[in-house]
């Protein structure tokens, strides 16, 4: 034993005794503090035992789903289908429910897990072909062959190198909404082409409102208006080429875009970059907004209107050459590769996706409707008006993120926002935007 | 605490002195209005909290969340938040992460601490070093590792992952702060009993242990709050809501489109029982231990 550089010369056990017990002696304590580390010993280890036997249990016989649902409605919609499913099959159903972002940020980790969960819930498109590419998404192309009510473009959308690896089971649309109590009020029309968009936004300035509603602090707000602005001007074709790196954002055609979506600016909520979406929401619902350009799931947001308090028009034309392109972000069921249920998985993807269950399924949450081309047309008029506007649409597209890789839309988006902020500096944006293009085709 | 007997201090001597109108009473009050000023500063979050928690979702919507007087009011928040939002699993996971973490990692580390402090042999500087050197280590740089090691060891997703993780990784930090509450010891104590032919281990657990209760009881309060409160390595170890904790679980009460911020509120202060139940039980420890080390 060594000697203590801080305690020379020590003090006297007495001395010490006060300083540091309170004036009992330190041995009074003993058989007290014995006895209640010992408890808590016993406590701690028994707890410790429960917590490891805890986890292990959850491979059982049923199926382990993961789901992104996390609102309320969307979520009871989930458990009623699952409930369902069960009573008719036996095979139980464990949801484990995680919050949209940070299931997002966490797939990869499920997926790569001893214990991946058997389903779970993803998007359709490029989203699902770069979990498939890595070899962690189960080829579930016989269960999606066997669903009828899948059209070829759904097919298109959830295959890699021919083969299918997601069910689809919902869609929504994006639309530019609004309140129709306001609208009435001030007589406002829905307007066919981009003048008439811009001469509605004056005169909604001039009776006072807020012409358009606009938040952009998550970033993706801005990329529908992206894309419906470059559909309506160059294509649904030339946007889905650039959104895949195949055409140059500095292209002159993509410098229009920004320089058209340059003219609504003024029109759009201030600070948009520091608003959330339902920020913008309120004034909407509150009639100090006029219009809202936002998916179908606005509707989720507003708990005291009615979906039928809303109306909504298409993104209006710009070259009346250029066919109607409608983006309908498309939703579904993916499988596991490693899942230890892979044949129960897909048993239940395909009841899940069935029209005679999607439908009610996509009733409840509000707001979709189900992929299925059997499912028979919506009766409520606002999901019907939806279902139309899907149809009559030439093609559909994803959305930005969902179109391009996960790598370019997160920094896209960022520079997108660059935009928002400084809208004279457009160059420097389209640069930027080949640059991120660039970057994730090499990562 | 520092708030009550900073005034009372004051107020004495302002006593002495209160025939003569001066600067003191103009000090005295300029010191009330900070003080209020900073407490109901303080006060805002939590009085906001809980009035939102008390309100339904359509009165938050409908009318702010600020307006007064409200045009509801409900406990029905809670009773949601522990049924419905599955709180009452998610505190019972909790409680079997935190307590075993809690005290074994108190348990490990003050054998650790007791020989660093205690004995020398070749290496035990390095290996203090080498404790606090952990302490430097961002854990996010982390996240990655434990996340393949937990697959690899096959405890993904079990609660004995998130027990082992928060063990190791509060070690350095717990070892640290005994291993210097343990110098303050005088060596005559240890000497003794070693005299009287204590073994080490009972030396361990029968002379230095009791000694340590304030640091023990302070180092608790920290730690319980702390791996209460975790969240990372809650999602970075855990998939399925049955194992999930209460971070894990108000988290998944948001909603991508619909947040119901008044559930969410209600499950926040209910999740917030426990540290402030443990923080008023070791108290007393807690403010003995905050200054340990800090005279010699």
């Amino acid at each position: 034993m060594s000697d203590s550089k801080i305690f020379r010369p020590s003090p006297s056990p007495s001395q010490v005794g006060i300083n540091v017990t309170d004036g009992k002696k330190p041995f009074d304590l003993q058989l007290p503090r014995r006895d209640f580390l010992k408890l808590t010993a016993v406590v701690g280890g028994a707890t410790l035992l429960a917590s490891c036997g805890a986890g292990g249990g959850s491979g059982g016989g049923g199926i382990t789903l993961q789901s992104n649902l996390s609102d309320a409605v969307p979520k009871k919609a989930l458990a009623d289908l699952v409930s369902k499913y069960t009573s008719a099959t036996k095979n139980a159903v464990n949801i484990s429910t995680i919050d949209h972002n940070t299931f997002q940020i966490n797939l990869a980790n499920y997926l790569n897990s001893n214990h991946p969960p058997d389903v779970l819930t993803w998007f359709a498109g490029n989203r699902v072909r770069f979990f498939a590419g890595k070899g962690l998404l189960a080829d579930i192309s016989d269960a999606f062959n066997s669903v009828s009510g899948y059209t070829p473009v759904l097919k298109n959308l959830a295959s890699l190198n021919g083969k299918q690896y997601i069910m689809p089971m919902t869609y929504y649309w994006w639309a530019v909404f609004y309140r129709k109590d306001t609208w009435t009020k001030y007589g406002y029309q829905a307007p066919k082409d981009w003048d008439g968009f811009i001469a509605l936004c004056k005169q909604m300035q001039k009776d006072g409102l807020t012409p358009i509603a606009f938040a952009d602090a998550d970033g993706w707000p801005a990329g529908g208006w992206f894309d419906f602005i470059n559909m309506r001007l160059n294509g649904y074709d030339f946007h889905i080429r650039l959104m895949a790196g195949q055409e140059s954002f500095q292209d002159p055609k993509v410098t229009k875009v920004f320089d058209t979506w340059k003219e609504v600016l003024p029109y759009c909520s201030k600070n948009a970059t520091a608003l959330k979406w339902q920020d913008a929401v309120t004034p909407l619902v509150q009639g100090k907004a006029g219009m809202y350009m936002l998916g179908a799931f606005l509707v989720q947001a507003t708990p005291d209107l009615k979906q039928d308090d809303f109306d909504f028009f298409p993104f209006p034309t710009i070259d009346p050459s250029v066919p109607m392109a409608t983006e309908a972000p498309t939703d579904g069921w993916i499988v596991s590769s490693r899942a230890s249920n892979i044949s129960k998985a897909k048993d239940f993807t395909k009841y899940a996706v069935a029209a005679a269950n999607a439908v009610p399924y996509a009733t409840e949450t509000g707001g979709v409707l189900a992929v299925n081309a059997e499912a028979p047309a919506p009766t409520d008029p606002f999901v019907a008006k939806g279902a139309q506007l899907l149809k009559d649409s030439a093609a559909l597209s994803q959305f930005f993120d969902r179109d391009s890789s996960p790598a370019f839309s997160q920094n896209a988006l960022g520079s997108i926002q660059g935009f928002l902020n400084n809208p004279s500096d457009i160059g420097s944006v389209t640069k930027q935007l080949d640059d991120f293009m660039k970057q994730a085709a090499d990562a | 605490m520092a708030d009550i007997t900073l005034p009372r201090a004051t107020e004495q001597s302002v006593a002495k002195t209160r025939r003569s109108l001066g600067p003191r009473q103009l000090k005295r009050a300029l010191l009330h209005v900070i003080l209020a000023t900073i407490a109901i500063a303080w006060m805002i979050p939590l009085v906001s909290a809980i009035y939102t928690s008390v309100r339904t979702f359509a009165d938050g919507t409908a009318n702010g969340p600020w307006s007064f007087p409200p045009h509801s009011f409900t406990l029905q928040n809670f009773v949601d938040a522990w049924t419905d939002g599955g709180f009452s699993g998610y505190f019972l996971n909790t409680f079997l992460v935190v307590i075993p973490a809690v005290i074994l990692m108190l348990l490990l580390s003050s054998m650790t601490a007791f020989v660093l402090s205690r004995y020398r042999f070749r290496g035990s500087r390095l290996l203090l070093m080498l404790f606090i050197a952990g302490l430097l280590l961002p854990f996010q740089v982390l996240l990655i590792p434990v996340y393949r090691l937990s697959n690899f060891l096959n405890i993904y997703d079990t609660l004995g992952s998130l027990v082992a993780i928060h063990v190791a990784f509060e070690l350095g930090f717990c070892t640290f702060v005994l291993h210097n509450f343990m110098r303050t010891i005088p060596k005559d104590l240890t000497d003794a009993a070693a005299v009287d032919g204590a073994s080490v281990f009972r030396i361990w657990w029968q002379v230095v242990l009791p000694l340590c209760r304030p640091a023990l009881a302070a180092l608790a309060t920290l730690e319980f709050t702390w791996k209460w409160n975790d969240y990372l390595w809650v999602i970075t170890l855990i998939q399925s809501t049955n194992n999930a904790t209460v971070t894990l679980g108000l988290s998944g009460l948001r909603g991508e489109f619909v947040t119901n911020w008044n559930l969410i509120t209600a499950a926040s202060l209910l999740a917030a029982v426990p540290t402030v139940i443990v923080y008023l039980v070791l108290q007393r420890q807690f403010l003995g231990g905050l200054f340990v080390g800090s005279n010699k």
